[in-house]
């Protein structure tokens, strides 16, 4: 069942140089109980996708098209008293770099209690008991302790879960997890991934995850969408995706995968880099970077089309018959 | 332990300051002036005058000497005598000083009163109808000479309403009839603490018009860097992530973002204070406020040049000791700096 | 600062406020340096006193009113003008050119010399504005190059700041690395290579300061430490006007004061357009 559906959403941003079409009509849902990885570079439109779903959007972002529809709501149609009900409470969000996401001057259980304050959530006992619930169900020792802790007092991994422990205070259905283990050291990475993942079996929440690595994408996802350029390239099912990914971009961000045994010197990087978006592309906006670019790319952009039920990409190359 | 290290730290550079507030000061009235003898002895002095300062001071010594008899006369508390009135500086100041500072912090309390609520609420709301408004009053307050302001002040609310007096600390029958009992040397206070309040009243109403036009240049201070640091403050993440938790407008403003702009903007109490004094100096005599300011233009139209660098000196050791205050202040509020 | 020189005049054109002040500064100083040719009571001026109008109050021969000795206060605002203007003007070139050498010196030595500096500074800055400048000014004398100097004498540590900082910004970029690593003396370095790259911040916060400047200069004129009789500038008229002011002779003062607030507003208003227009994050204020 879909709780979340993206419908040919399109953002711009102005600029002094004009106009940057920063998403060009993406579509993809993200269906209830999962976990959905958006993958691309930097630049792509990932993050601008998670904050236009919550509608924080920097103040030179426009939603010029398109749909973001929660359980039959369009979310873009809500007056801002209904989307701020939606917020925290329907949907929450937590973020790249929990230090900078938790505010220094407060500590953690007065910054979860305001949460819990907002929402006035049913639950059971007091505001701070229920915030040391929390913070026990995020896996941080001595909640009664953590309570009196500010920011800085805490690791990098404990930020991040004391920010997962603040966005889980008003019970969402949906979480955007926007880059969550980027700015954590590689075995914490994997425990706040666990996290997730038990977050998402035990309070059937779905998670939206945002990340630039496949890498914790196969570790952690059911369904990928891979973004270029502000447009769906390709989308499915994860072991679909991984066992035969169609386009070429899809192809080249896993060949620059580290595998195991591999050496750094194998890594493949992909040559050039992401349009600025400052200028309307005609064909498909990978072309100048592909190494199988055909005339008809630089002419018209490839429409998604089905590999199979579970796999959908936007490339010319899989509709030719193929030679062997 | 920490804390301790960043007082310690702290109250050395204070110290360092004053030292070098010394030996600036020691500069300017030794070494600048090309006779300093003559400078102290005032207008058209007598030369066994003359030579009588210059005993006094030790010129004939070298520098360095000169400079142990400076420093050794201000830590005997001497802050020397005019040449014009022929009185201790010492005992003027102890009048003059309160007058000014009672001043001062009304100026810094109204600016940081006023300031602070309305920079907050233009930093919330950019581009709006208000950040307009608050940014042309922030500008104009940094802009009017404050000795100008005042003439106009006395002009509408004197001369054309009638509602405020036209200078003094009090009217003349008030301290007649209800003389005020000084223990601070501020007399709305001292007024108070004796609930003399007929005394109150008139000094109060005595304050309101140098203490308004003194408040103008810290008040624009104060709305733009309170405007300009809730800006940055609302541009953070964890105000972006306060919004995506479903957290009111007001809780996000009023009690988040302002808590981390109030930071940065304490620093203004230091600055309004500074800017409040040099306002001091140019509006007293206008509003006949018997204070160091007026002490020293007086002092500037009478040649009397140790009035001039005791003031200076005592002002700005008083300056430092409201800087560290703040600084002290500002720490304890900020567990990164509480803390660790 | 670090300043977009295109960027930053895009969004400034688009500050009404910032243009209008631009205009309004142009006209001031035109008005200033032609002013014995606009004006045909130019000698009344330079203080020439005509005592067959005194105290003639604003009408189409004298648009602001005369003053005691009858002089025409618009020929007196406009040679006030130049007082005025050239004071702020030469207090902020002068501490320029204190400041910033200094402050590439310690920026690029680093080390117990620039610790140094920064110390000096420190006790610099201890002082209320203003009051240092009125005890070297009256150590000084009363004259208005000494006011220039008192002010300026202040005023330097702002300006070797900020030219410390550009300075460590600077210093570590590649082609000054490769000017060092092939020999080259560091006072040519200083002067070819830092100094060029460091003049842009400093030379727009020095423009934008002029108006504090005059401010802070007219400041020291009105209590008789600045610019001396038969002269006069706005902070002057002021102080002259000040004792009739209140007796019916109210256009004595009201005129250099608004000379003084508009002149101060413009600079600040054109200061904030390039403070906001140079920072994206600002720009969206706009």
């Amino acid at each position: 069942m879909t709780i979340l559906a993206i419908e040919n959403l399109h953002v711009e941003f102005s600029t002094p140089f004009g106009a940057v079409y920063a998403i060009r009509g993406i579509d993809f849902t993200l269906a209830k109980g999962d976990i959905l990885g958006l993958v691309g570079e930097t630049g792509c439109g990932k993050s601008v996708t998670g904050r236009s779903i919550m509608r924080l959007l920097d103040d030179n972002a426009r939603i010029t098209g398109g749909r973001i529809v929660f359980e039959d709501v369009d979310l873009l149609r809500l007056t801002d008293a209904d989307m701020h009900d939606i917020r925290g409470n329907r949907i929450a969000m937590i973020f790249q770099d929990p230090a900078t996401a938790l505010n220094p001057l407060f500590t953690i259980g007065e910054q979860i209690m305001d949460v819990l304050r907002a929402h006035q959530s049913n639950g059971h006992g007091g505001l701070k008991v229920r915030a040391m619930r929390l913070l026990a169900d995020v896996g941080l020792p001595d909640p009664a302790q953590m309570m009196n802790v500010y920011p800085h007092q805490l690791s990098g991994g404990q930020q991040q879960r004391a920010m997962i422990a603040l966005s889980l205070a008003a019970d969402p259905d949906v979480i955007i997890a926007d880059e969550p283990t980027t700015a954590l050291d590689v075995t914490i990475q994997a425990q706040i991934l666990d996290l997730l993942r038990k977050l998402q079996r035990e309070r059937a929440i779905s998670v939206l995850l945002i990340t630039h690595d496949l890498g914790i994408v196969a570790e952690t996802c059911q369904q990928v969408v891979v973004l270029y350029a502000g447009r769906v390239v390709e989308k499915g099912a994860v072991e679909a995706i991984f066992a035969s990914p169609q386009h070429p971009y899809t192809r080249g961000l896993l060949a620059a995968l580290p595998r195991p045994g591999s050496r750094g010197s194998d890594l493949q990087v992909i040559a050039g880099t992401v349009p600025s978006g400052l200028e309307r592309i005609a064909g498909c906006a990978f072309a100048p970077r592909c190494d199988y670019v055909m005339d008809i790319c630089r002419r018209q952009q490839p429409a998604l089309s089905f590999i199979n039920s579970a796999h959908v990409s936007a490339c010319y190359l899989h509709e030719m018959p193929k030679d062997d | 332990m920490i804390a301790l290290t960043f007082l310690l730290r702290r109250l050395s550079l204070s110290v360092f300051v004053f030292i070098g507030v010394l030996i600036l000061t020691f500069f300017v009235s030794r070494v600048i002036p090309g006779n300093p003898a003559a400078l102290y002895a005032g207008a058209r002095p007598r030369p066994e005058q003359v030579a009588a300062i210059e005993v006094k001071l030790g010129l004939d010594k070298p520098l360095h000497e000169q400079f142990l008899v400076y420093v050794g006369d201000l830590l005997d508390g001497d802050l020397g005598e005019s040449y014009h009135s022929r009185r201790s500086i010492n005992t003027d100041l102890r009048i003059f000083l309160p007058a000014t500072l009672e001043l001062v912090i009304a100026a810094v309390v109204i600016a940081l009163v006023v300031g602070i609520p309305v920079g907050v609420l233009a930093g919330a709301y950019p581009g709006s109808v208000f950040d307009y408004a608050t940014r042309i009053i922030a500008i104009a307050g940094v802009s009017v000479p404050s000795f100008w302001l005042a003439l106009i002040a006395q002009f509408v609310f004197f001369s054309s309403l009638g509602w405020l007096p036209l200078g003094g600390r009090i009217s003349r029958d008030v301290s007649l009839f209800y003389p005020i009992a000084a223990q601070t040397g501020f007399y709305v206070v001292d007024a108070a603490l004796s609930s003399n309040w007929k005394a109150f009243f008139d000094a109060l109403h005595h304050l309101i018009l140098p203490a308004l036009v003194l408040s103008a240049y810290p008040l624009g201070i104060t709305i733009r860097m309170t405007q300009a640091s809730m800006l940055e403050v609302l541009s953070e993440t964890y105000i972006t992530a306060a919004r995506a938790a479903g957290l009111s407008q007001r809780v996000i403003l009023f009690k988040l973002a302002l808590k981390n702009a109030i930071m940065p903007a304490l620093t203004v109490v230091g600055l309004s204070f500074a800017y409040s004094i040099t306002g001091a100096f140019l509006v007293e005599t206008i509003f006949s406020w018997p204070g160091v300011g007026k002490y020293v233009t007086e002092a500037v139209l009478n040649v009397d040049f140790p009035v001039i660098i005791a003031v200076t000196l005592v002002v700005t050791i008083v300056y430092i000791l409201v800087n560290l205050v703040v600084d002290l202040l500002q720490a304890l509020l900020d567990p990164r700096v509480r803390l660790g | 600062m670090k300043l977009e020189v295109g960027s930053t005049l895009w969004f400034l054109l688009r500050d009404r406020a910032a243009v209008l002040s631009a205009v309004f500064l142009v006209l001031v100083a035109l008005s200033a340096v032609f002013a014995p040719l606009l004006s045909p009571y130019a000698a009344q001026g330079m203080g020439e006193p005509d005592l067959r109008s005194k105290f003639v109050a604003p009408g189409i021969e004298h648009p602001f009113g005369t003053d005691g000795l009858g002089r025409d206060q618009v020929a007196r605002l406009m040679f006030g003008a130049r007082r005025s203007l050239s004071m702020g003007l030469l207090v902020v070139l002068a501490a320029i050119a204190i400041g910033t050498p200094l402050g590439l010196i310690a920026g690029y030595l680093g080390g117990w010399v620039d610790e140094a500096l920064m110390r000096v500074t420190d006790v610099f800055l201890a002082f209320p504005p203003l009051l240092l400048a009125i005890a070297i000014a009256a150590a000084l004398g009363a004259s208005y190059v000494n006011a220039v100097a008192a002010i300026a004498v202040t005023w330097w540590p702002w300006y070797a700041r900020l030219a410390r900082a550009q300075t460590l910004s600077v210093r570590e970029r590649a082609y000054i690395e490769a000017a060092r690593g092939i020999g080259v003396r560091h006072r040519v370095i200083m002067r070819r290579h830092v100094l060029p790259n460091i003049l842009t911040p400093i030379v727009v916060q020095g423009t934008l300061d002029v108006g504090t400047a005059i401010l802070v200069a007219a400041g020291l004129s009105f209590i008789g430490l600045g610019t001396q009789a038969p002269y006069a500038d706005w902070g002057v008229m002021i102080s002259d006007g000040r004792l009739y002011f209140l007796s019916g002779r109210w256009w004595l003062s009201t005129f250099p004061g608004l000379a003084i607030f508009l002149t101060a507003m413009a600079f600040n208003f054109l200061g904030d357009g390039v403070r906001v227009a140079a920072d994206p994050r600002l720009r969206r204020t706009l």
